[in-house]
């Protein structure tokens, strides 16, 4: 009995020691995960080492890019790699979509790069034509970042008309057209929006709409601006 | 002479299955049935399946950390713990199972009685196939709950990548029983993965001569591509996860290269072992 105990006493000590060993060889690990990411191979060669388990290889890629980030956010590092990670994930799995616009996202916003991130999204579009978050997504860039409506109308005008996109694609299309002084052209999405929505709230906005635009043009007219 | 519809019948039975043209499919499900039985009473598979049903679950609780990519990686884990698990366990079962019946002279019992060799190769790679085969049915028995318990479901793309696991597992189980008829267990596992390593590569490897090399880099490497054992054609995974569309015509013509690919590679098996001495 007496030795049972002892032998329980000294595996649960091992246990304490390798934990401890854990924390002493921490700096050394937390430098490797560094550079692991400073030296991750291209997309191209992950491709072919990952031997036919690409969409693994992309999730563990994916992870690690997630890791960076929350790294940056507690003032880690300063995402000069992200958009590394982000190309090496949609390299090995170009249909990763979420990877695409959580990355044009970052790299919009927290990096300032906003034709880079566009640059992220236009090749999501590429391989996915048929995914209607990516051009949502280019409007929506467009239109909080550069300012540039007419842009940002264009792409959520080609959002809204791929099959099963969301009502909010056409919503979005024609508030940018007001908002960069097209108003006939956001009335006349407006219009649309409220003909053809199946939400009786969105139909009933969208004519709100269509109204107070329509009043804003006959007031510009008569004031002649 | 008046035959009776039931001898008719048996004849007609006794015609396929004991034919001497080709095989005895009698004699090699005989086989078969004795190395399941045999391989089944293994405890490494209960090991095996509770490594992959551990992995797999892993992914439903990690997943959340994957930020909006929760269902992807579920079933990126998933399938590709099928597949790999598939892979090795063919490699570690197969590479042993001649060299043990050889070493405790369990062979010479059967091939003393009227079996020839290619008839034993077959039942043999039938045999671990069925064991391989019954537990990866298992591991996706356990991967469909946990796509239901993430609140997803298992659509028919899924179902045909499993399928095609399956036949890789097969074609992958041929190599190694090929291997083994002439070599050492260490050497067949080592070969065996230079095989599946080359035969997954080689698409690539094609493409990048095509691009860059020379007459004769191009040729070789057609030589290759077309000789090796292809095993992207089993590959659907990436179809299964985003649900893209899918010929079901590929899953026919998947079926008929791991079929024939498996079966000459236990014919050149055989032309081996047919040759070597038992003592």
């Amino acid at each position: 009995m007496k030795k049972r105990t002892a032998e329980a006493l000294f595996v649960l000590f091992l246990l304490v020691v390798l934990f401890q060993a854990g924390h002493f060889v921490e700096p050394l690990a937390h430098r490797k995960y560094k550079l692991e990411v400073l030296y991750l191979p291209s997309g191209r060669f992950l491709k072919q080492a990952s031997l036919g388990y690409r969409d693994l290889a992309a999730d563990l890629v994916w992870f690690k890019t997630i890791q960076y980030y929350g790294g940056y956010r507690i003032g880690e590092n300063d995402l000069a790699l992200f958009q590394h990670l982000v190309n090496v994930t949609t390299e090995l799995d170009p249909h990763f979509t979420f990877a695409y616009l959580f990355g044009a996202l970052i790299i919009a916003e927290d990096l300032g790069y906003f034709d880079e991130g566009m640059a992220v999204l236009k090749k999501g579009m590429y391989h996915n034509p048929g995914d209607w978050w990516l051009p949502f997504e280019m409007g929506f860039l467009n239109y909080v970042y550069s300012r540039n409506y007419k842009e940002a109308v264009r792409y959520f005008r080609l959002a809204s008309r791929i099959p099963g996109s969301d009502e909010i694609a056409k919503r979005f299309a024609a508030f940018a057209a007001a908002r960069g002084g097209y108003l006939e052209k956001s009335i006349a999405m407006w219009e649309d929006l409220a003909r053809t929505s199946g939400n009786s709230y969105i139909r009933e906005l969208a004519r709100h709409y269509v109204d107070k635009l329509s009043k804003e043009m006959r007031e510009k007219g008569a004031t002649g601006k | 002479m008046i035959i009776t519809v039931e001898q008719s019948l048996e004849k007609k039975r006794n015609l396929f299955f004991d034919s001497k043209f080709l095989v005895s499919l009698r004699k090699v499900l005989a086989i078969a049935r004795s190395t399941f039985r045999e391989s089944i009473r293994e405890k490494i598979w209960l090991l095996v399946f509770l490594f992959g049903a551990i992995v797999m679950a892993s992914s439903y609780f990690l997943s959340p950390l994957a930020v909006g990519a929760r269902g992807k990686i579920i079933l990126d884990v998933g399938l590709a713990s099928i597949s790999i698990i598939g892979v090795i366990a063919s490699v570690l079962v197969g590479s042993t199972l001649l060299y043990k019946e050889i070493d405790k002279k369990a062979i010479y019992l059967v091939l003393t009685r009227p079996v020839t060799r290619f008839e034993y190769l077959l039942g043999k790679l039938s045999g671990i196939v069925s064991t391989i085969g019954l537990l990866m049915v298992a591991m996706a028995l356990a991967f469909v709950a946990i796509i239901y318990v993430s609140g997803m479901s298992a659509n028919r793309v899924l179902l045909a990548a499993i399928y095609l696991s399956i036949l890789e597992m097969t074609l992958m189980s041929a190599v190694v029983v090929f291997f083994s008829t002439f070599t050492t267990p260490i050497l067949t596992s080592f070969f065996s993965f230079c095989i599946f390593v080359a035969g997954s590569l080689s698409g690539d490897l094609r493409a990048f001569a095509q691009r860059f090399g020379g007459s004769s880099v191009r040729w070789l490497m057609d030589l290759f591509y077309y000789t090796l054992p292809n095993f992207s054609v089993f590959n659907l995974r990436h179809e299964a996860v985003h649900n893209l569309p899918f010929n079901m015509s590929d899953l026919t013509m998947a079926t008929v290269y791991a079929a024939v690919y498996s079966v000459a590679l236990i014919y050149f098996g055989y032309v081996v072992f047919k040759s070597r001495e038992m003592r």
